[in-house]
């Protein structure tokens, strides 16, 4: 158990502390948080069929993300983006649902994937995060500059010759790959707040997007190590236990913050 | 010196017909305004001019190597993204001896280390500019750029354009609603209602049976005296 511990459990959670701060990042800046929840929703689809079919998950995971993003793309000039989040968000689970009534003789833990389950993770997993994290950090520190004036102002981006389009390509497909991978350990439902919240209590406390990414990683390092440390010593879900030290850290750093701001006024 | 060339140029955005027939010439150290009503294309042709969007045809001739300072219309900085006026003239490329010695005469001084969303759209406006002019260009297109100032930063900023375009002989392309200023700046001035109604100098252009057609209403508005109608008593307390 302890070497299971220190050669796949330690790890994933380091990347996935990485992942959470950057792509969490992008998804606050960017305003995709209603698109990132309806996506890691939209993956129980893909992972149902990969139950009911015996397909590869994490294919399956990210071949129905694909497509419903591209959904959303082709049907944006129609609609906010919004309303079609809200139209489709939960439509990917109805359709789990009902598919899987169809099969009675294949069970699906729809628990595990709602709420995630680190003890599903295996050693694919890990080859698979590593790879995408590795793609992720090279691609994002090469064109750090590039990125964030294309998130600040796509216009002014566009003048300086900057190819937005691919920039905001890379930006959703990392997103998409990191919820495929991810969903199954940390569940569909905690996945976007695991994403957001380290990501919005850093922004209250830093001062240039770079250190904001840096501290995201930290904050969610630290709330996955101490929500696993409670779940273990009081044996609570671990997801659930990790997504509330989240919040307790925002909770506390937003108090420091807003009381920064104000003796700083006076 | 013709810096840029732009014939013949159409452009159409789901078959509306949104610039047609647009023929510029673009001359190093001079001001040229395009003014015209809402949705009139001015904010297209200053986005084609910089790439930002591709027209449906037309010639786009520039000079080689041209280099474009741009302020876009719409700015807006999140409250989730920190960021200081000193790291986005960073990630813009720009270093330290390039803006600063334009901050002082922008009064952006006290502002250098602000997070950019708890700017006033005034000072987010002169910012930007910085940001246009700092990289030394051969054009410079401000859409809009006088959106946030007040009346006295309006005039400040002409100024300074006027010194900028003088000193420098850039080319200065300014898209703006305020023909006041407009005219009493430009080198020339183009009045834009999805196609070109008429251009010359300012003294030109005022006199144009279609600028008038197009301003009418504003330029009455200009030449009326601002009348104070009291409908209400000032109170010793309150005056």
């Amino acid at each position: 158990m302890t070497e299971t511990i220190l050669t796949l459990y330690c790890p994933l959670i380091f990347l996935i502390a990485i992942n959470s701060g950057l792509l969490g990042s992008f998804v606050l800046w960017k305003k995709y948080s209603n698109m990132s929840e309806s996506i890691s929703h939209f993956s129980v689809l893909g992972a149902t069929i990969s139950f009911l079919f015996s397909y590869n998950m994490n294919l399956m995971i990210f071949i129905t993300s694909v497509i419903y993003v591209a959904l959303l793309y082709m049907m944006r000039k129609r609609f906010s983006s919004d309303t079609l989040v809200a139209l489709f968000a939960n439509i990917g689970l109805a359709l789990a649902l009902v598919l899987s009534a169809f099969f009675n003789k294949v069970r699906v833990d729809f628990m595990s994937l709602l709420f995630g389950d680190i003890l599903l993770a295996n050693q694919n997993d890990l080859i698979s995060l590593s790879i995408t994290t590795f793609i992720i950090l090279v691609v994002t520190i090469f064109n750090w500059k590039k990125i964030i004036l294309t998130i600040l102002n796509a216009d002014l981006a566009k003048s300086k010759s900057i190819n937005t389009s691919l920039i905001d390509f890379f930006i959703i497909t990392s997103i998409v790959a990191y919820i495929t991978i991810a969903v199954k350990i940390i569940g569909a439902i905690l996945l976007s707040s695991m994403l957001i919240l380290p990501a919005a209590t850093a922004s209250m406390v830093t001062s240039n997007p770079k250190r904001m990414v840096l501290l995201s990683m930290v904050l969610s390092l630290l709330s996955q190590i101490t929500g696993m440390l409670v779940s273990l010593l009081h044996d609570l879900s671990t997801s659930g236990s990790i997504a509330l030290c989240s919040f307790v850290i925002f909770c506390v750093l937003g108090i420091f913050a807003t009381l920064k701001t104000s003796l700083s006024r006076q | 010196m013709n810096i840029l060339e732009i014939s013949h140029l159409k452009h159409l955005n789901e078959d509306q017909v949104i610039l047609e027939n647009i023929n510029l010439k673009i001359e190093r150290g001079k001001i040229f305004s395009i003014i015209g009503p809402n949705g009139s294309g001015k904010s297209t042709i200053a986005k084609i001019i910089c790439e930002i969007i591709k027209p449906t045809s037309g010639k786009i001739k520039k000079k080689r190597s041209l280099k474009i300072g741009y302020v876009p219309q719409q700015f807006h900085i999140d409250k989730f993204m920190p960021i200081s006026a000193e790291y986005f003239f960073n990630i813009n490329g720009l270093t330290k001896s390039d803006y600063l010695p334009l901050i002082s005469k922008f009064r952006l001084a006290k502002k250098m280390h602000r997070n950019l969303s708890q700017l006033s759209g005034g000072e987010l406006q002169r910012i930007l500019l910085v940001n246009a002019f700092a990289s030394n260009p051969d054009l410079l297109v401000l859409d809009e750029p006088t959106q946030y100032l007040d009346i006295d930063g309006q005039i400040e900023l002409y100024k300074i354009i006027e010194e900028y375009a003088n000193l420098h002989k850039t080319a200065v392309l300014i898209i703006s609603h305020d023909l006041h200023m407009v005219m009493k700046s430009s080198d020339h001035v183009i009045c834009l209602n999805r196609h070109i109604c008429c251009e010359g100098s300012a003294a030109d252009v005022q006199v144009n049976e279609d600028f008038n057609k197009l301003f009418g209403n504003q330029l009455l508005s200009l030449v009326v005296p601002y009348q104070h109608h009291h409908n209400h008593k000032h109170g010793q307390e309150n005056d």
